[in-house]
């Protein structure tokens, strides 16, 4: 029934009504390893732990999580194999393997690959720890926590209304693109280049349309340039807070480890 | 030929409102004399243009009987939204002026906060009203700004979560909802705010029938409460049956005003704003014509009524 799977488990997980707060520790502490070892074994080691938390604590399979974790992949292999590969020479040190283009020599170098290799580890790394959020705590969770944390009410609100329309625009977008599909829009490449710029433009003014009547509407409500909900208080326990340092620390260590 | 039989005004005096006896003389007269004693607004010749243009009202005048339950009728592109959209202070009149209980409305910020204290604006398209990432959050938006203190307004949020029967919806995001649950959230963001009069544009437009029932079952007991309830809608079977007064409305002007049993047998009436009569009234033309039912007959608002009187006759018939 829901298009958007990561929020129906953001939703629905057992570990939704777990203070946001402890969850945005544990996560930006895993992206944080990642980052700061760039080690594949750690960012392994970091993967591991959280399909374990979210198939253990949060019912999400490791299955789902697994499928999830591929999705940035093309992202990721994009950005990293061009690093690995660079153009040689009969001069350049530790060489792996090399193959001649025309009148260049493109190679692996063992510093590349090494460069390639700790970018590799640090992106999963920091995606397990993002998808460990995502998939536990749903938006309205973080921008309240994002309140309680005094961030800048701008930003929040922005959060907000983005997240909001992201899925006003989505089905906006489908219906239109269904509609464009059953009268033959998409049946050459010359119509659907055409179709799919007449979406864009027409995406365009009914955004524009769509935040003039959101203004005309919270205006009635008594909007006077702040979106203020009620947020209520979310107690943490110290007891789970403790847990998520020493595991951090562990990974810390195991990072340290790996690194000597 | 059948037309002919209901447009005699004198039908009309016969007979008692099922919404009590208050109807009386008031609701009888024409209320757009602006002369109703009770008026919760009043909308005196306001005319309104959009920029490109288009006149939206013409000199329009009408008034909302307070704790009433008011249906305004009209072909598409009759004013009805416009009209809708002043009395919520959106647009502001060319001409004219809106009176709030008695006080004419001043649209600077604290004439704004009063209307808006007092209606609330209930839009077509739930979508361009709901803005937060929970049913609950956005609820308490409209309170918030009335500057309630905290625990006022988490009892208000509550009351309307309760009111309008969303309390399982409370703490998803509004994409996760369906069309007639949004609906019910953005009655329950204005609710929450404690209006007088609720205004709401098409309502029912799109709802399945069970979800119109539990709609109208809804602003039943919000005016149980003692609101005034203002819906637009094209369902003449609903106004029939359930509206206290009905407004008509024909290319920015209030046409007729009256008991909803009188307006829809006026034939002139509905022909000009391209009504047509409900089917309830319909058959009640039919049979009057065909001498099944008294020619004294409380006009029926609902099949059950008709049915009522169809039975009533026929106990009759054996003595004849």
């Amino acid at each position: 029934m829901n298009p958007f799977p990561i929020d129906a488990f953001a939703y629905g997980n057992r570990l939704r009504r777990v203070a946001p707060a402890e969850k945005i520790l544990f996560a930006s502490g895993l992206v944080a390893l990642a980052i700061g070892f760039k080690s594949m074994v750690l960012s392994a080691l970091i993967i591991a732990v959280v399909a374990a938390v979210l198939h253990v604590r949060a019912g999400i399979t490791v299955r789902d999580f697994w499928g999830f974790l591929w999705l940035p992949a093309g992202f990721i292999l994009v950005g990293v194999v061009p690093m690995a590969i660079e153009v040689v020479g009969p001069a350049t040190p530790g060489v792996i393997g090399s193959i001649a283009v025309g009148p260049w020599t493109l190679g692996v170098t063992s510093r590349a690959l090494a460069q390639a290799s700790a970018i590799l580890a640090s992106s999963f790394g920091s995606v397990a720890g993002t998808l460990f959020l995502a998939l536990t705590t749903p938006m309205v969770d973080l921008t309240d926590q994002l309140r309680r944390w005094r961030v800048p009410t701008l930003l929040v609100e922005m959060m907000i209304l983005v997240y909001r329309f992201i899925f006003v625009l989505l089905e906006t977008a489908a219906a239109m693109q269904v509609a464009q599909e059953v009268r033959l829009g998409y049946s050459s490449r010359e119509r659907w280049l055409r179709s799919i710029g007449m979406l864009a433009s027409n995406l365009y003014l009914r955004s524009q349309r769509r935040a003039d009547l959101l203004f005309t509407a919270l205006s009635c409500r008594g909007y006077t340039g702040d979106l203020r909900v009620l947020v209520d208080p979310s107690p943490w326990s110290p007891a789970r807070v403790f847990g998520i340092v020493a595991l951090l620390a562990a990974l810390a260590a195991v990072g340290l480890g790996v690194a000597a | 030929m059948i037309a002919t039989t209901s447009t005699a005004p004198a039908i009309a005096t016969t007979w008692a409102s099922p919404a009590g006896a208050t109807v009386g003389a008031a609701g009888r007269a024409p209320v757009t004399s602006g002369a109703a004693t009770d008026a919760l607004v009043q909308v005196r010749g306001v005319t309104f243009a959009y920029p490109d243009g288009t006149v939206a009202l013409r000199s329009l005048d009408l008034s909302i009987p307070r704790g009433r339950k008011v249906v305004v009728l009209g072909a598409n592109g009759c004013g009805k939204s416009t009209l809708f959209l002043h009395l919520g202070g959106v647009l502001r009149p060319k001409a004219g002026e809106i009176v709030l209980d008695g006080e004419v409305v001043r649209h600077d910020r604290a004439g704004l906060l009063r209307l808006r204290r007092t209606v609330g604006l209930v839009f077509q398209d739930p979508d361009s009203q709901l803005f937060a990432s929970s049913v609950r959050q956005d609820i308490s938006f409209g309170p918030l700004n009335l500057g309630w203190p905290e625990a006022r307004v988490r009892t208000a949020v509550d009351d309307a979560i309760a009111a309008t029967q969303i309390a399982d919806l409370a703490d998803r995001p509004a994409h996760l909802l369906s069309y007639g649950q949004k609906k019910r959230v953005a009655i329950a963001g204005v609710l929450a705010m404690d209006p007088q009069l609720i205004v709401a544009d098409e309502p029912t437009a799109g709802l399945d029938p069970e979800a119109t029932v539990r709609l109208v079952d809804l602003f039943d007991r919000l005016n149980a409460e003692g609101r005034t309830i203002v819906i637009s809608t094209h369902d003449v079977e609903l106004a029939l049956a359930w509206a206290d007064e009905v407004i008509v409305m024909r290319e920015g002007e209030v046409i007729q005003t009256g008991l909803p049993t009188d307006v829809f047998q006026d034939m002139a009436v509905l022909r000009m704003a391209r009504l047509h009569r409900p089917i309830v009234l319909e058959t009640y033309a039919h049979l009057r014509h065909m001498g099944l039912v008294p020619e004294d007959a409380v006009p029926p608002r609902n099949a059950g009524e008709l049915a009522d009187l169809i039975n009533c006759n026929c106990a009759r018939i054996p003595e004849d």
